[in-house]
């Protein structure tokens, strides 16, 4: 499959860019994508890896911002009580292998085929922003929440560090920085550990009109941001014109971030280095939507049982002045 | 469900086969509501929960989640059915009323040993109390639970302000509700409440309990039972005890009923009529509290002894004015007449008041006061000065003697009915009549009851008798 050069696709970028308001451009329309449903198509077609670079554009420019963002840790971070372990990354902000609190984004790199046949595909990997993300459901706290534009969003002030988010997330993106956060002012051998940190689509920057850092840095315009109605078609018709696969589109119930790969996600997932931090690639299937006829049965609970209430009233009632009138004149 | 007349020996029933479902249901998926919404904070692995055999699921959220949603829908179903059910139906029995937080004090209290529990109705107040604040955490929880549920289920990207708000009304609510229901238990294992907990798993407590700890509610019952409403007027019925019952109408009122509604158990052979009307009716003149007390305690109590004593006092088959008559001058039965009078006259005393009575009576009452007294102040005055002279504990009356109305006061028990004396009138004057709303002060108890409480009508027809 031919690769577009960078002078090529930049101009039809500049041209979908025109007339769609998709942009690999730094900056939004005025009365852009803020208030819409965004989402992120991920050309692996495009993206190199930046192998000329020490480090990949988009991972760099999102480190630099995390950088910034996270304070360091109190030493010695409280330890817990009975147990359960400290994740403490502040000294290991060099991991740039696998996600941690630092590094929010990070590229795989699949070797697949054999001989001739044989390529080496990049991924940029980060938080899909799920359309109905298990992470912001399942939070105790709201502090993690999918906002109108799609992004979602750890509320750093909020956060205790569970890391239930992690652990319902199919591809446990959410990292966690102890001795860090609110659970330090509560109980924090008690309860928390800290505050987990992923990509928040760069919320501060879409709220004024910019794309994300790691879509601005991408030498190759490998990554593109829009309108989702508009993505998802720019994306379908990429791959129909390239013979190329798509992932996340589906998964999890949706998500706002596609993946268009030159070969199947199945090769790639197949010789991927996964585990903790390092997603895989399997097609994933909503868990939650398993529960969506229960969340259906409490919402018409109130009807049911107000039906119910209802009819056993106006039976009781009816009982109660027949037996008045049968009552009334034998006493 | 009604409170039907108890078919089971010594037993009342207190619940209903729905308020009983409602209960248990709210009961158990509140239970598992709380388990899994405390398992919804990550404590399942970090506390060791998963290692209990049985709860190795506690940390997969999409399973403690599931459950909660499956009790949730019990839960809010059962809140939404209690709601319209007794809404519609008017039940209030549980609503708080004035005055019940002072007498839910008074009743902790009393566990401790500081004081006495007054006499209640079918609820204690501290129970209606935390029925409206547990009441209040569920629409809370219910509400809130709902947005969240919404949210999860078609509304992901719902405003943050309002999806912060409803899951901290949730959470605070939540453990509120964990402290009321730890409240709640702890309630059943003190020992005036432990009856109460046989009621909720039976719908029955023992008419023992009942008539101790709930005189009113059991008042209300024997009204309820006899289809005798409020306000109506009382038939002086006399029934002889036994099959062959002999009714005769229209006589004094008496004590004396049948124990026809409570199958045979606990032989009452003397009773004290029910009140004719509801025991805040008489105010502001007198209290609520202290018709409840006057009522629901002292008259009980004379009841309670008078039963006792006439067993084998060989008086059991006979009218209560003829059990007057017979041992008002045996010192020997000396305790019996006490109780036995004090039954009577204070069945006669609430008849003699009514709300929005006093004043001046009208037409051959009125004559009558005028022809005896010279003028209905002048009586008013000789009533006034009569009842106040009256030293101690005792009664002042207004009777028929020797075909003209006369004044008289009795000490302690004694009656005019023993001596043959036609009453019609009488105020009682035992400080228990009165201390509460007015302490010392007999002559402002004694002006109020003359000027918003008198039932001359009543006077008026024993007069006729």
């Amino acid at each position: 499959m031919p690769v577009l050069s960078r002078r090529h696709f930049l101009r039809a970028a500049a041209s979908l860019a025109a007339l769609t308001g998709i942009s690999g451009a730094p900056s939004f329309a005025a009365d852009g994508p803020r208030r819409g449903d965004l989402a992120t198509l991920i050309d692996c077609t495009l993206c190199d890896g930046c192998v000329d670079h020490a480090v990949a554009l988009c991972v760099a420019a999102c480190r630099e911002r995390a950088l910034e963002r996270i304070p360091d840790p109190e030493q010695p971070i409280p330890k817990l009580f009975p147990r359960g372990q400290i994740e403490d990354w502040s000294e290991r902000k060099d991991v740039l292998d696998r996600l941690t609190p630092y590094t929010q984004i990070y590229v795989q790199r699949a070797d697949v085929g054999e001989g001739d046949d044989r390529r080496t595909v990049y991924l940029p990997r980060r938080c899909m922003h799920c359309d109905n993300p298990p992470c912001a459901t399942i939070c105790p706290f709201t502090a993690n929440h999918k906002y109108p534009n799609g992004a979602v969003v750890i509320d750093d002030d909020l956060c205790f560090g569970g890391a239930k988010c992690r652990d319902v997330c199919p591809w446990g993106i959410p990292q966690r920085q102890s001795g860090l956060g609110i659970y330090l002012n509560i109980l924090p051998t008690l309860a928390g550990n800290g505050v987990m940190f992923k990509c928040d689509l760069c919320y501060d920057r879409l709220m004024k009109q910019r794309v994300p850092l790691c879509v601005e840095a991408c030498p190759r315009g490998a990554m593109i941001i829009g309108l989702r109605r508009d993505i998802f078609n720019e994306a379908e018709r990429r791959a129909a014109r390239t013979g190329g696969r798509l992932y996340g589109n589906t998964e999890n119930g949706g998500t706002g971030t596609i993946y268009l790969s030159p070969v199947p996600f199945e090769d790639i997932n197949a010789v991927l280095a996964k585990g903790p931090g390092r997603p895989h690639l399997d097609r994933v299937e909503r868990r939650l939507a398993r529960a969506s006829i229960l969340e259906a049965s409490v919402l018409m609970a109130p009807v049911a049982g107000m039906g119910a209430g209802i009819a056993a009233a106006v039976a009781a009632l009816k009982q109660r002045g027949k037996d008045n009138r049968d009552g009334g004149g034998c006493d | 469900m009604t409170d039907g007349i108890p078919r089971k020996q010594d037993l009342v029933r207190r619940h209903g086969l729905i308020e009983m479902v409602e209960h248990w249901a709210v009961a158990l998926s509140g239970i598992m509501l709380i388990v899994t919404g405390l398992l919804e904070l990550p404590v399942g692995r970090r506390y060791y929960i998963t290692e209990i055999p049985g709860f190795s699921w506690a940390d997969d959220f999409f399973v403690t989640l599931s459950l909660h949603y499956a009790a949730a829908i019990v839960f809010v179903a059962v809140a939404f059915f209690h709601l319209f059910y007794h809404g519609l139906r008017g039940d209030g029995g549980l609503i708080p009323r004035r005055g019940d937080l002072k007498a839910s004090i008074a009743v902790i209290k009393s566990f401790f040993g500081k004081g006495e529990e007054p006499p209640f109705g079918k609820y204690l107040p501290e129970q209606r109390l935390a029925y409206m604040g547990m009441a209040a955490l569920i629409v809370l929880l219910v509400l809130s639970g709902l947005v969240k549920t919404y949210m999860n289920l078609l509304n992901p990207q719902l405003s943050r302000p309002i999806a912060l708000t409803a899951t901290w009304i949730h959470n605070g609510a939540f453990f509120l509700f964990v402290l009321a229901f730890v409240a709640h238990i702890a309630a059943l294992l003190i020992k005036p409440n432990r009856p109460l907990l046989r009621g909720m798993f039976t719908g029955y407590v023992g008419l023992d309990y009942a008539r101790k700890r709930h005189p009113l509610w059991m008042d209300e019952r024997m009204k309820k039972d006899r289809k005798i409403l409020p306000g109506d007027r009382i038939e002086g019925t006399i029934h002889s005890t036994g099959s062959s019952s002999v009714e005769k109408r229209g006589e004094q009122p008496t004590g004396r009923m049948t124990d026809q509604h409570e199958g045979g158990t606990g032989a009452m052979i003397l009773e004290r009529e029910y009140l004719p009307y509801a025991s805040g009716a008489l105010e502001p003149t007198i209290s609520g509290r202290t018709v409840d007390f006057h009522y629901g305690k002292h008259h009980a109590q004379y009841e309670a002894n008078a039963n006792k004593l006439i067993a084998g006092s060989g008086l059991e088959e006979e009218p209560l004015e003829i059990i007057l008559k017979t041992i008002v001058d045996d010192p020997s039965k000396r305790a019996l007449f006490n109780n036995a009078a004090q039954l009577w006259n204070h069945t006669f005393y609430w008849k003699c008041l009514t709300p929005g009575g006093g004043g001046r009576p009208g037409g051959k009452m009125l004559e009558l006061i005028t022809a005896s007294f010279g003028g209905f102040d002048r009586f008013r005055e000789a009533f006034h000065a009569a009842a106040m002279g009256r030293f101690g504990s005792g009664w002042a009356w207004l009777v028929m003697l020797e075909g003209k109305l006369d004044i008289m006061t009795t000490a302690d028990a004694d009656t005019p009915v023993a001596r043959g004396i036609k009453a019609l009138l009488t105020v009682d004057v035992w400080e228990h009549a009165y201390y509460l709303d007015y302490q010392n002060r007999r002559a402002d108890y004694l002006t109020g009851v003359m000027d918003n409480l008198v039932n001359w009508d009543f006077a008026l027809e024993q007069l006729e008798k």
